[in-house]
């Protein structure tokens, strides 16, 4: 294997770890402020990037102005979710009933995206967007042409997950949502606005399923599809339970990890076995899984200890 | 009366370094009523849950004395402890809300049900028979404790008391030899308590089990206990007669330093 | 005139008499109710619209589904996402096992479920590590391996449908889709599939297993106190879901003589609508399942369509679509259901036969009402 190729191995990597814990992340910071395991994630993120290729179908917007819309749109999707389904269970639904709770959300949104009426046809017709950065800017990296598109994704996620982690770390709001996840009753008494922290949570971790989408997209087989984020989804709760949920950077170092892993598995199936790339996404998969038996809370993750 | 069932030696436990119980030793004979006093977070609920085996990483021993041999309980899985005549009720009522009275006094009899789950789909005619035998016994464990008017009706919704006597119900089906009440009193008032005084005595003396009970109930523990232990945290602090505990200079201590802090 | 009183009291007292045996007996109800159904699906095979009839046959066959699954969520507190891969596995087996390697179908329909056991065992494995929440998530990676895993052979047509032309029974019994009169065939094995998974779910709950498994969900420390083997249920419960869903599957292939596809039809939408059947059909109750699936495979698949149509009758909404608007519909009752009406549909039902009851009989109700 000559270096060209591990650049290119490497890229690959950094940029699907990086659409998966963009997606991860959002899942973890849901699971922190509302006890809530969020499938939904997926599918709130796709049908906002479907919002941001059709603005730059119909209007003629470029990408960028397009995705600050979907943005917009992706906010209000948490906010909305937050208000009208997770609230009202409030802290008497148990987190198994949560869970369900966003299984039937998944639905709803997947029956939103098959709707043919008016305007909503045509808005979840199946396109390819555009990429951030056209696919003909290259630069030239060791002997690889390397996209700058990928490299704008990588470092946009890099830049996103830094400003949120210093957020939460740093400043009064990170605060609030530190004890918000560590004891929200506690914290409410507190005088922590837990409501607003738990929309805030939803709102963040829409927007962030949207970037993934949005920069997912245009290579994605099927282009924008209610099925986008599937895979991407499945990855990131494999990061998030991988790297725990008890913290904010393990799911996110756990993406990257699971993202080299299919992308090497990948290039080494279909190079050294020739076999097709998807029989390395199954074998990697089953793999993660069976560690899992073993390491069932993650690597850092610690089991919850029933009271007796 | 003087043979002992259990014997509990040097039993120490801790979580993360702290010492819930430590070193502790102490018997329970045959028919007797012991009380486990102390303070709230003596780690007397801990005792409970190291001889019932829900702790395994205790030190020290728990030694259940039977007729032939001795029976070291630590080798014992936490769901065959029933098998060995101990059965317990717990802290936080741990019942089955959405079914029957019956069906959860039933659960107690799980060790007696000798089917298996094609025998259930399959529904040999042993089931039945088997199933009436142990209906027919629930019935007269819930005439015996007074609820027997209640068998169809469902838990959710009982009163508190009655959902005391329901899990102390469930424990009877495992016809123990030795019975394990963690604050059996605790949430009653006062006439129930004392219809559970005189339950917990009839269980003694109809069912001729030895009782281990806690309790934060003076008058309750005063009323019926043989013997009673004092704890405080985890360590032994005085046994005797309930007076002579209650006369303890140590256990008068460590009550008045609960009630200060 | 006295003989015509007579002739009428004696008919009256045989009426209550078999009534009064149906009643005793729930295992006679299910029969009772399995014959129904079997009847409404030939007259639907019967009348104008036959294909319909995949639409019924599809709501008995997940009504089976989620017996099964209501035994895992509904008693055991246990999520499976996993329940339409499971479905996808067995219609696949059967396909394989029948037309690669010509195996009789009985043959392959007993190693399909003796495989299904096998794979529910492992599942159960997994969820004695993985509790909680954690196991929902678990089970969505078992779906998607398999998802993948049909994807990537052949063997399993990438995942894609393939059909079978007919399914040979016993030498030269055979029966095809194609034909009318062996469809109403189909549609009783389907029927007979139905009676025998609600006498056996009803059997199993009824039975000290039963109550093992609700112990097991809700009270997990007194169960273990009382000598329940946690571990032994949980492993059981899995494995009666899965070979439930294989049940399904194998009934699937049966009927509509097709493996079905990932995509289309074994996927996590499948698996949601399973779980919108028990949830919403009431966790517990086993008629529920039939109701909850009458619910979110009927009212969209026979509701919604006449609408559409008749919409589209008016001038300017000729061309609207009411695509979507089914997974919507399942999704919302999720979310009514868990939010406003946890015991799910059926109790509406038997609330309804108290208030009917007490009414008549002006009796003082119990505590003890829920379905």
């Amino acid at each position: 294997m000559d270096i060209s190729t591990i650049i290119q191995i490497l890229f690959n990597s950094l940029r699907t770890g990086s659409i998966v814990a963009l997606a991860g992340l959002g899942i973890v910071l849901i699971y922190r402020t509302s006890k809530a395991t969020n499938f939904a994630q997926g599918s709130i993120g796709t049908i906002n990037a479907f919002v941001a290729g059709y603005i730059a179908h119909a209007t003629g917007l470029s990408i960028w102005t397009s995705t600050l819309i979907a943005l917009g749109t992706a906010f209000l999707t948490g906010v909305i979710i937050d208000k009208l389904f997770i609230r009202p269970a409030g802290r008497t639904a148990s987190p198994v009933n949560k869970q369900i709770l966003t299984l039937g959300i998944i639905l709803i949104l997947t029956g939103i995206m098959n709707m043919n009426i008016g305007i909503l046809g045509d808005l979840f017709t199946p396109r390819y967007p555009e990429q951030f950065i056209s696919s003909s800017e290259r630069v030239m990296i060791l002997g690889r042409n390397i996209q700058w598109n990928t490299i704008f994704i990588v470092a946009l996620s890099i830049f996103l997950l830094s400003a949120i982690f210093l957020f939460i770390q740093k400043t009064r709001w990170g605060l609030a949502i530190r004890v918000t996840a560590s004891n929200e009753t506690a914290a409410r008494l507190m005088g922590v606005p837990t409501k607003t922290v738990t929309m805030i949570a939803w709102a963040v971790a829409a927007m962030l399923g949207t970037i993934a989408g949005i920069a997912l997209a245009p290579r994605a087989p099927a282009g924008l599809n209610p099925g986008l984020l599937i895979g991407t989804q499945v990855s990131a709760f494999f990061a998030a339970v991988f790297g725990g949920f008890q913290s904010f950077f393990g799911p996110v170092f756990a993406a990257y990890i699971i993202g080299f892993l299919l992308s090497a598995g990948r290039y080494g199936m279909s190079s050294y076995f020739g076999q097709p790339s998807i029989i390395a996404d199954l074998i990697i998969y089953l793999v993660i899984l069976i560690i899992l038996y073993f390491k069932p809370f993650g690597i850092f993750g610690k089991a919850p200890e029933r009271k007796v | 009366m003087s043979e002992n069932v259990l014997s509990v030696k040097d039993l120490s436990m801790s979580f993360g370094g702290l010492k819930a119980v430590d070193s502790l030793s102490f018997h329970i004979k045959g028919k007797e009523i012991l009380g486990l006093i102390g303070p709230n977070g003596a780690g007397k609920t801990t005792v409970f849950n190291c001889i019932t085996q829900f702790y395994k990483n205790y030190e020290g021993i728990v030694i259940l004395q039977g007729a032939n041999k001795d029976k070291d309980l630590r080798e014992v899985p936490v769901h065959k402890i029933i098998d060995y005549g101990i059965a317990r009720t717990f802290q936080n009522l741990e019942l089955i809300p959405d079914t029957s009275v019956m069906d959860n006094v039933l659960i107690g009899a799980h060790k007696d049900v000798k089917s298996n789950i094609i025998h259930h789909i399959l529904q040999f005619p042993s089931l039945k028979r088997n199933e009436k035998r142990l209906k027919e016994k629930a019935e007269r464990i819930l005439a015996f404790l007074g609820i027997d008017h209640l068998k169809d009706a469902y838990v959710h919704g009982q009163p508190y008391g009655i959902m005391k006597l329901i899990e102390i119900g469930r424990a009877l089906m495992g016809d123990p030899s030795l019975l394990i009440l963690d604050e059996p009193a605790a949430g009653l008032n006062e006439k129930e308590t004392k219809h559970l005084e005189g339950i917990v005595k009839k269980i003694n003396e109809e069912y001729e089990t030895a009782i281990l009970l806690i309790e934060h109930n003076m008058g309750f523990v005063m009323d019926l206990c043989n013997t009673v232990i004092a704890i405080n945290f985890g360590r032994f602090l005085a046994q005797g007669t309930p007076k002579e505990v209650q006369n303890n200079k140590a256990v008068q201590e460590a009550y008045l330093g609960e009630a200060e802090s | 005139m006295q003989t015509l009183q007579r002739i009428l009291r004696v008919l009256a007292q045989a009426i209550r008499k078999i009534i009064k045996y149906i009643k005793d007996r729930p295992q006679m109800q299910y029969i009772l109710l399995g014959t129904v159904m079997f009847f409404i699906g030939r007259s639907i095979l019967l009348g104008d619209t036959p294909s319909n009839a995949d639409y019924f046959a599809q709501i008995l066959i997940y009504t089976i589904v989620a017996l099964g699954l209501n035994l895992l969520l509904g008693f055991s507190g246990l999520v499976s996402l996993a329940t339409a891969a499971f479905m996808g596995i067995s219609t696949y087996g059967m396909h394989i096992l029948m037309e690669n390697y010509e195996v009789n179908y009985f043959l392959a329909a007993l190693i399909v479920l003796i495989f299904a056991g096998g794979l529910g065992l492992l599942v159960g494995v997994l969820s004695l590590k993985m509790q909680g929440i954690y196991l929902a998530i678990a089970t969505l990676f078992v779906a998607h391996v398999i998802g993948e895993l049909f994807r990537s052979f052949e063997a399993f047509n990438y995942g894609e449908s393939a059909r079978i032309s007919e399914i040979t029974f016993f030498g030269e019994t055979s029966l095809s889709g194609y034909a009318q009169d062996d469809r109403i065939y189909l549609m009783g094995i389907v029927a007979i599939g139905l009676i025998l998974a609600f006498v056996v779910i009803h059997n199993i709950v009824k039975s000290p297993s039963g109550r093992a498994f609700m112990a097991i969900s809700r009270s997990y420390h007194a169960a273990l106190a009382m000598g329940i083997s946690v571990r032994r249920y949980r492993l059981l419960a899995f494995m009666i879901a899965t070979i439930f869903a294989a049940f399904g599957g194998i009934l699937y292939l049966t009927y509509m003589q097709s493996t079905g596809s990932v995509d289309r039809n074994w996927n996590l939408e499948l698996s949601l609508i399973l779980l919108a059947i028990v949830v919403v059909g009431g966790m517990k109750s086993l008629p529920g399942m039939l109701l909850g699936a009458a619910i979110i495979i009927g009212i969209p698949e026979f509701f919604f369509t006449p609408f559409e149509e008749f919409l589209q009758g008016f001038g300017p909404l000729e061309n609207i679509s009411l695509r979507g608007f089914d997974d919507i519909f399942t999704g919302l009752l999720i979310i009514l259901t868990i939010l406003f009406y946890p015991y799910g549909a059926i109790r509406i039902i038997s609330r309804l036969k108290h208030t009917v009851q007490s009414k008549f009989q002006n009796k003082p109700s119990k505590g003890g009402d829920a379905a």
